[in-house]
This record gives structure tokens, C-alpha cells and sequence, in this order.
């Protein structure tokens, strides 16, 4: 019946039960390895900070307190770290990435509009790159990782307030730099 | 004459004050936090199609996790080298004061000594 149980029970149970540990990571490992894929750009860098996420969570496990933080902000916290690190000491620009990833075409969509689309979707990356890099990781949290306010507020280590109000200018500045590059094309 | 312009002015600028309070509130109103998490680009939703990772890793970081040796966590080596740290300082404080009264003593009675009239 372990596999039917919170994270936050599991997590007190997996500082002596490397199995559960286990199930921990099986529920987590895609969307750690997924948020750390679209931070740092590259597949290798990815399992590289997720390896090392994982293996910090286990060696700090006693230091969870279950009161108050979901497992889940918790363990983007210490990925958010890493890639934090990574970018400190790598000294490289922060950039979302786009790169390699299969575009999905809608089948009942016609070339024209599949081209459109598509296009749409460069121009949105392009905004999103251009956006200051916390920014650019809470569109990450918020729409890749559908993290709650909440959630986000643990692994940004701002308030919920804050979070909200982070959000709101970063969609204005989208949509302010979506429209720009609209009207420069026109 | 005077008191007319400076109650004039007052007035004046209760009003604006009064205006200006109600355009506050209503912005305010207008930005209310709980309303920001409405606010949505549509294509952000499908922006970011999940990308994930290769099955041969899942596995060997599982196998790896699995079986990596339990790691003493920092904490509590730090607490336990903290705390015979401590100790060693208490130790050492402790001798310091004992010796440094032994010498006292010495001294006090040598002093004691040499000032005792000869019999």
C-alpha cells in the first residue's frame, strides 16, 4: 500500500527504507529531469543535475520537515540550487531551451496552419528567452511544471505574494514583447 | 482674506486627496493578487511540450540510488565535531583556571613567607 501514500508520508518512511526512496524518485525523476532539461539546455547537463539532485535529496532526507513543504518544492528546491550553481560556475547566459525538442503536429491540421503554429511557437520562445532569468524559470515552474503558487513560492524562496505579482509583470512583458514583434513584422 | 485662500486651498486639496484615494482603491481593486493567477498567455500551455529523459538512465540512476552506500548526513558530523570541539575547549578552560590558581596559591604564600617577621 506504499505506492497509494503522500509524498510527505513516504518521505519520513525513505530515511530508513531505501525502497520507498525508491518510489520517490520513480514519481519525480521526469519532471525534475525535465524542468533541469529546459534551464540548462542540454541533455547531458539535465541527467547530470538530476543525478546529483536526487543523490542530495537522499543524503539530506532528515533535514525534510513535512510540516508546511510539499515534497515536490522541496525537491525543485535543490534542483533550483544546482542549476543555480551550474550557471554560476559554468558562467554561462541563463537560457531556456528549445533545442532539440520534437514538435508535435496536430493531425487534423493543415500544413498552412501547422507552419503557422509552429511559428507562433519560435516567436514565444524567442519572447521567453529574452525574459531575465528568474523570469524565464517561473514560466518553467508555473507552465511546464504546473507547480502551485505555493509549490513555486518554496523553490523561488519568495513569498506566495511576491510569486503572484512576479507572475502578472512577466505575462504583461510577454505579451508587451509578443505584440511588439508582431507589429515589427507588420 | 488670507484665512478664505488658506481654507480654499485646504479644500482643494482634500478633494484631490479624496479623488486621488478613490483611483488608489480602485487600481488596487483592479490588481487584486488573487485575480493574477487567472492571468494566461493561451499558447504558453503548449509552449513547453515535456521532453523526457532517456529510459536507460531512469534505470541506472534508480539502480544507482538503490545502492549507494548511506551517507552520514553533514549536519551531524558537523554537530558531533562541534560538540567534541566543546569539549576540548571546556577541558582546556577548566585546566587553565586550576593552574593558573595553583600559581596563585604558590605565590601568595612565598609572599606570606617573606613578609613573616623572623622569630
Amino acid at each position: 500500500m506504499v505506492n497509494g501514500e503522500p509524498d510527505e508520508v513516504l518521505a519520513v518512511r525513505a530515511r530508513d527504507d531505501r525502497d520507498v526512496f525508491g518510489i520517490l524518485y520513480e514519481r519525480h525523476v521526469r519532471r525534475v529531469y525535465n524542468y533541469v532539461y529546459y534551464r540548462t539546455g542540454s541533455a547531458a547537463d539535465a541527467e547530470d543535475l538530476t543525478a546529483r539532485t536526487f543523490f542530495q535529496a537522499l543524503s539530506n532526507l532528515h533535514r525534510y520537515q513535512v510540516q508546511g513543504v510539499p515534497f515536490s518544492a522541496w525537491l525543485f528546491r535543490i534542483a533550483h540550487n544546482l542549476v543555480a550553481n551550474w550557471h554560476r560556475d559554468t558562467s554561462r547566459h541563463y537560457a531556456t531551451s528549445t533545442d532539440g525538442i520534437v514538435e508535435v503536429a496536430d493531425d487534423e491540421e493543415s500544413p498552412h496552419d501547422s507552419a503557422e503554429s509552429a511559428e507562433e511557437r519560435r516567436e514565444l520562445h524567442e519572447a521567453v528567452r529574452r525574459l531575465a532569468g528568474d523570469r524565464q524559470q517561473l514560466l518553467i515552474l508555473k507552465y511546464v511544471e504546473q507547480l502551485s503558487t505555493e509549490e513555486i513560492s518554496v523553490v523561488m524562496g519568495r513569498s506566495e505574494g511576491a510569486v503572484k505579482a512576479l507572475l502578472h509583470r512577466t505575462i504583461k512583458s510577454l505579451r508587451d514583447e509578443l505584440s511588439r514583434s508582431n507589429l515589427g513584422e507588420k | 482674506m488670507r484665512q478664505w485662500v488658506v481654507a480654499e486651498f485646504m479644500s482643494r486639496v482634500a478633494e484631490r486627496v479624496s479623488t486621488a484615494g478613490g483611483g488608489f482603491a480602485a487600481q488596487l481593486s483592479r490588481r487584486r493578487p488573487e485575480a493574477w493567477d487567472d492571468l494566461t498567455v493561451e499558447p504558453l500551455d503548449n509552449a513547453f511540450p515535456f521532453v523526457e529523459p532517456a529510459p536507460g538512465f531512469v534505470e541506472s540512476l534508480r539502480a544507482q540510488l538503490l545502492e549507494a552506500a548511506v551517507m552520514v548526513p553533514a549536519d551531524v558530523v558537523a554537530t558531533s565535531s562541534m560538540a567534541t570541539r566543546r569539549a576540548l575547549y571546556g577541558i582546556a578552560a577548566v585546566g587553565s583556571i586550576a593552574s593558573a590558581a595553583v600559581i596563585a596559591v604558590v605565590v601568595f604564600r612565598s609572599r606570606a613567607s617573606a613578609q613573616r617577621p623572623a622569630a
